[in-house]
This record gives C-alpha cells, sequence and structure tokens, in this order.
C-alpha cells in the first residue's frame, strides 16, 4: 500500500467551553493514501465538515481539536504555528466549497480572486499569473477563460462557478484537495462532468481528494475508499466496492437502502 | 461567446445602479453642482478675487457693499462704482459719502497683485476689479478694509479643504481599528473598543479644546492647520471604528472569508479585500455626513480664536468677527461667510442622505418611495 499523504489518528473536537461536555467528532481516524479519493460519507450533522475543515484548522471559535493527530506528508498538522498553516492552506491543501456563490467574494472579478491565491503562494510576476490563471481556467474545461477571469461570481452560472471554485482550489497546486460537497448544489448532467472533472485532475496533477459527501452515488463512481460517520464517530471505512456491496454497519445499510427507493 | 457590448447600455454593477438611483434625486444633483462650484472656487480664489487676502486699506474700514451701477446719467453704461469718502457723522458713526465726480469701471481679467495660478503659474490677472485708488467691496469690508468677498473665497480653501482631508483621516484610522477589531475579537477587539469609548464619552467640543491645548502655542499658520486636521480627525474615527467593528463581526462570518481562510491569504488582505469592501456602501455615505462635522469643527475653533489666525482667512474666523453685537447692528454683511458654511454643509447633508438611500436600500429612510 502506498504512503499515505494523510492520516487522522484519533481526532476528537469538542466545543470550546469547560462548561459543555460534548464532542462533535469522537476519536475518529481515517487516512488518505496518495493520488486517491477518499470519500467521508454520512448525514447532516456527522461532523463531515468539521473534520474537513480540522484538517486546515479552521475550526470557528467555538470548537477545538482536544484530542489526536493529524498528519500530513509525514508531519503533524496541530504542531504548526500559525504562520506555517497559512502557508499550509492553498499551498499544500486546497478547499473546493459546496456553494460557490458564496465561497466568492461578490465585489472582485474571479480572475481577481484567483490571482490572489496565486499571489500570496507562487513568485510569478503579473504577466505570468495572467496566463496561468487562463491555463487553470482551461484545465477544468472552460472554453472562453478570457471572459470567465473578468466575469463577478453572480454572473456566472452554477456550473461555470464550481469549475471556476476548483480552478481556485489547485491554483497553487496542493497536493490535497478537501471537497466539501462539490456537487449537491448542481443538477445531474452537470454533477457528471464534475466528477470527471475530478477523475482527469486527479491524474494530470497527481492529487488527492477528500471527498465529503452525502451522496452515496457519487462515491460510487469516484471514490477508492470510503469512511462512513455517522454522529461524530466512524461507523465503517473500507474499499468502496466493499463498503458499498457488503456493507457491515446498519447505518451504512441504512444509507444504501435510501439510495435504492 | 457572449457579445460585450450588448450589455453596455444596461447597467451592470452595483456603481451604476446607484448612479442612475442619485441622478432621479434632483436635489442631491443641484448640491452637487454647487459644492463643485465652492471646491472651484476654492482651486481659483486667488484669480476670482478681486484683491488678496491680505490687501488692506484703512481708509475703507467697514465699508459697506459697494453698489454695482450700470446707468450713468440716464444713459445705459457699462457697470462702474462711484468712489466713496470716509466720514464720521454727529454721532462719531462711519458713513461712506458717495463721490459722484469719480467713476470706475469695473474691468475684466484686470492686471492687480501678483500670485501662483494653481500654486505654480505666475499670473497677475483678476478676473475682475477696478483701477486703483477705487475699491471694490462686493460683500463690503472688515475693519481693517478688507475686501470680504476675496477673504471668503481664500478662506473657502481652508474651511472646505478641512473636511476632506479630516475625513480622509479619520476614515482611514476608522476603517483600519474598525475593521482589525471586528474581525481578530477577543482581547484586541476590547482593547481597541474601550480606546474608542474613551474618545466618545468625553463631549467632543471639550476634547477638541482640551487637544487645541496641547498644541503649542508658537505653530506657524501651516502647522496649525494641520493641527486642526488632526485634532478633527482624531475626534471623528471612534464612532466610526464602532459600526464598522459591528458590522465586520457579521462579514467575517461569510463564506468567502472562511474561503480566503482555506487558501491561506494573510489576514490584513483578507481584512482590506473581503471584509472591508463591502461596508463601503454605508461608508461612502457616513463620510459624506461627517464632512460638515469637520467645517464646523474647523469654523467653532477659529471662530473663538483658536484656530485659523489672522491674517489667513477661514470661514469661522471671518465670523469671529461677527460676536459683538454691535458690530453686527453696524455691518451686517459680516456674517456672509455663515451663509457659505450652512450652504456647504447642507449640500453635504442632502448628498449624504441621498447616496444612503442609493447605495443601501435596507437604510432607506422613512416616508420616501
Amino acid at each position: 500500500m502506498a504512503e499515505n499523504l494523510l492520516s487522522i489518528k484519533n481526532l476528537t473536537v469538542t466545543v470550546n467551553d469547560i462548561n459543555i461536555e460534548k464532542k462533535l467528532i469522537n476519536d475518529i481516524s481515517l487516512e488518505i493514501p496518495a493520488l486517491s479519493i477518499v470519500a467521508l460519507v454520512g448525514g447532516s450533522g456527522s461532523g463531515k465538515t468539521t473534520t474537513g475543515l480540522s484538517i486546515l484548522r479552521l475550526l470557528p471559535p467555538a470548537l477545538k481539536i482536544s484530542q489526536g493527530e493529524i498528519i500530513f506528508s509525514g508531519i503533524n498538522i496541530l504542531e504548526k504555528t500559525e504562520d506555517q498553516m497559512r502557508g499550509l492552506r492553498g499551498k499544500e491543501i486546497g478547499m473546493v466549497f459546496q456553494e460557490p456563490l458564496v465561497a466568492f467574494n461578490p465585489v472582485f472579478s474571479v480572475g481577481y480572486q484567483i490571482n490572489e491565491v496565486l499571489e500570496c503562494h507562487t513568485t510569478l510576476n503579473r504577466q505570468l499569473r495572467q496566463a496561468r490563471i487562463l491555463d487553470l481556467l482551461q484545465r477544468v474545461g472552460i472554453d472562453d477563460p478570457k471572459r470567465v477571469a473578468q466575469n463577478y461570481p453572480h454572473q456566472l452560472s452554477g456550473g461555470l462557478r464550481q469549475r471556476v471554485m476548483i480552478a481556485q482550489a489547485i491554483a497553487a497546486s496542493p497536493k490535497l484537495i478537501i471537497a466539501d460537497e462539490p456537487t449537491s448544489n448542481l443538477d445531474v448532467t452537470l454533477q457528471a462532468k464534475i466528477m470527471d472533472l475530478f477523475r482527469t485532475l486527479r491524474k494530470e496533477l497527481n492529487l488527492s481528494i477528500l471527498l465529503i459527501t452525502h451522496d452515496l452515488g457519487l462515491v460510487s463512481h469516484l471514490a477508492d475508499q470510503v469512511v462512513v460517520m455517522q454522529q461524530g464517530k466512524v461507523v465503517e471505512a473500507g474499499a468502496t466496492d466493499q463498503v458499498l456491496t457488503h456493507p457491515k454497519h446498519v447505518y451504512t445499510q441504512q444509507l444504501i437502502e435510501t439510495v435504492k427507493i | 461567446m457572449i457579445n460585450d457590448k450588448d450589455n453596455s447600455s444596461i447597467p451592470i454593477n452595483e456603481f451604476q445602479i446607484g448612479l442612475r438611483n442619485f441622478k432621479r434625486n434632483r436635489l442631491a444633483v443641484i448640491c452637487v453642482v454647487i459644492l463643485f462650484v465652492l471646491y472651484g472656487i476654492a482651486v481659483f480664489a486667488d484669480f476670482l478675487s478681486p484683491y488678496s487676502y491680505r490687501n488692506e486699506n484703512r481708509n475703507y474700514s467697514y465699508s459697506p457693499p459697494t453698489a454695482i451701477h450700470i446707468a450713468h446719467d440716464n444713459k445705459l453704461s457699462w457697470p462702474f462704482i462711484y468712489g466713496t469718502q470716509l466720514t464720521f457723522n454727529d454721532f462719531h458713526k462711519r458713513e461712506y459719502v458717495v463721490n459722484k465726480s469719480q467713476r470706475y469701471p469695473i474691468q475684466l481679467f484686470i492686471k492687480g497683485e501678483e500670485y501662483k495660478l494653481l500654486g505654480i503659474i505666475s499670473c497677475q490677472y483678476h478676473l475682475f476689479g477696478v483701477q486703483e485708488p477705487g475699491r471694490l467691496y462686493l460683500l463690503g469690508a472688515d475693519s481693517r478694509g478688507r475686501d470680504l468677498f476675496s477673504r471668503i473665497l481664500y478662506g473657502s480653501r481652508i474651511s472646505l479643504s478641512i473636511g476632506l482631508i479630516g475625513v480622509f483621516i479619520s476614515f482611514t484610522i476608522g476603517l483600519i481599528v474598525g475593521g482589525i477589531s471586528g474581525y481578530y475579537g477577543g482581547r484586541i477587539d476590547d482593547f481597541l473598543m474601550r480606546l474608542c469609548e474613551m474618545f466618545m464619552m468625553v463631549p467632543g467640543f471639550y476634547l477638541l479644546l482640551a487637544f487645541r491645548a496641547a498644541v503649542p502655542d508658537n505653530f506657524n499658520s501651516v502647522q496649525i492647520y494641520f493641527a486642526i486636521v488632526i485634532i478633527l480627525s482624531f475626534l471623528g474615527w471612534a464612532s466610526l471604528a464602532r459600526i464598522i467593528r459591528g458590522m465586520c463581526l457579521s462579514l467575517k462570518e461569510r463564506e468567502y472569508v472562511l474561503a480566503a481562510k482555506t487558501f491561506g491569504l494573510l489576514d490584513i488582505r483578507i481584512i482590506t479585500t473581503h471584509v472591508l469592501p463591502h461596508t463601503l456602501s454605508y461608508s461612502i455615505a457616513a463620510i459624506m455626513l461627517s464632512i460638515p462635522g469637520y467645517i464646523l469643527g474647523e469654523s467653532a475653533l477659529s471662530l473663538i480664536g483658536l484656530g485659523i489666525q489672522d491674517p489667513y482667512a477661514s470661514w469661522g474666523n471671518l465670523l469671529s468677527d461677527g460676536m459683538s453685537i454691535v458690530r453686527i447692528y453696524f455691518a451686517p454683511w459680516i456674517l456672509w461667510p455663515a451663509f457659505f458654511i450652512f450652504l456647504t454643509v447642507i449640500c453635504f447633508n442632502v448628498i449624504g442622505d441621498a447616496l444612503r438611500d442609493c447605495l443601501d436600500p435596507l437604510l432607506k429612510s422613512e416616508g420616501k418611495e
């Protein structure tokens, strides 16, 4: 088995208040091998997104990581300083959000916002950054990158916005992409296209992807491995085929049932 | 491929929509024009005024506004003025006797005192004036026979610029402090907000006086000018910082701020590009509405003699002549600067209101459609 790009060991996230004993994520462990797509599946409130944000150490101030290790390319993320984390975010780990309309700042063109990431993480000069933006947009399957780059988020269609969001996430060529329900707001045909895009990007850019979703159909098409979460705990994990065809845990079985109906 | 030119006629961004709404407000547009004229006057004050601000002639102390005649011997002629002579009547009151034998036609582009147009070009021509020894007082004269009209024009430079510079400084401070305070929260927030409250709890005018007292009294007029600007902007930033901080508290929870964090952008970058621009629709209106405060603050300081010093003119210190009721009684024209202060303040307020209405629909004042 290939070396793990990211491994989470016994991670526990609690409410940052000594008076409240509530564990939002309870002792979970998961591993993302290099160049693989791992799906994190579960219902609402099961702690999927919180896990994703823990990896970037961007939990809201009300939450804190009370226990565990998050090891990314051999280094424990939790021991890094805030400055080192900033170098890591975007540069090594990128994030794709569920709703690109609110994940883009409405007052700047999308090109400007991709440029911001490049400015922060690369030493390219202005012209090279411009060229890179167009290249990135082309890579995510946009035909007329010049026009799209000048547009404001609200001027783009949902599918285009999601593609631009992905382009922004891969701008500084990270090794890991955390995709938080990237297709939940898209229609079925677009979902398939975005999925294809993730697959090609993985090959072209040597990406690993942590796919946070509740859509098992998506998981079966895309993921190599599945981790099922329920109420802050990992209830089942394994290769996709195995988990989907022979679910062991009751909750996994229920999830699969809902899709079949 | 969409043709970009098709979209050019319909407003595509908030700014254009705002501009269109603003133009619908006739009163505000008129006020914009008035302000443009006033600021234009300030820029070209030395060309537009017949005399310089320090040109005095004590024979014309408190000379009333000079009457401009267009008819001589029942015949229409080019506008001219008669010469006047100061006399004292039986009650030792000043009286200016018109001497019909002396006629001074008003000349355009007349050669007079030398000045530097726009601060660079040396020039001697004034838009209008009369040949010496005639004296033209459009709005009367002050105690030393200086032309009030010219002094108002020169004074507008100080009074109008103090508002802009003051608002620029205090809004820069306010936006930075408010942005940092709201974005970081916690102890930084506590510290900065208590600091703001310290400034806000002292009644403004007393704080103004206290700061003024701290300024050395041997400052020259330029230094005093900047001291006043800085003092005024120190008073103004606190309330703005508090409002901006409140807006930032909610703005920082937006998902694009989180997204910006996941891309590893610097905090200062996130504050300046992803948080503060969203407070602009509020700030622009607030800027307009707070400029009058600076103009009035300078006027108040100068009025009580702590601001701009004679012979330099500002609308405030021109008005200080009118502090005595006796002087207002026999020379009511010395109140003219008040009219200009009033006009400017009203214009800024109307524009501010209009901007608030068209930029921020949520703040739209009640009772309007």
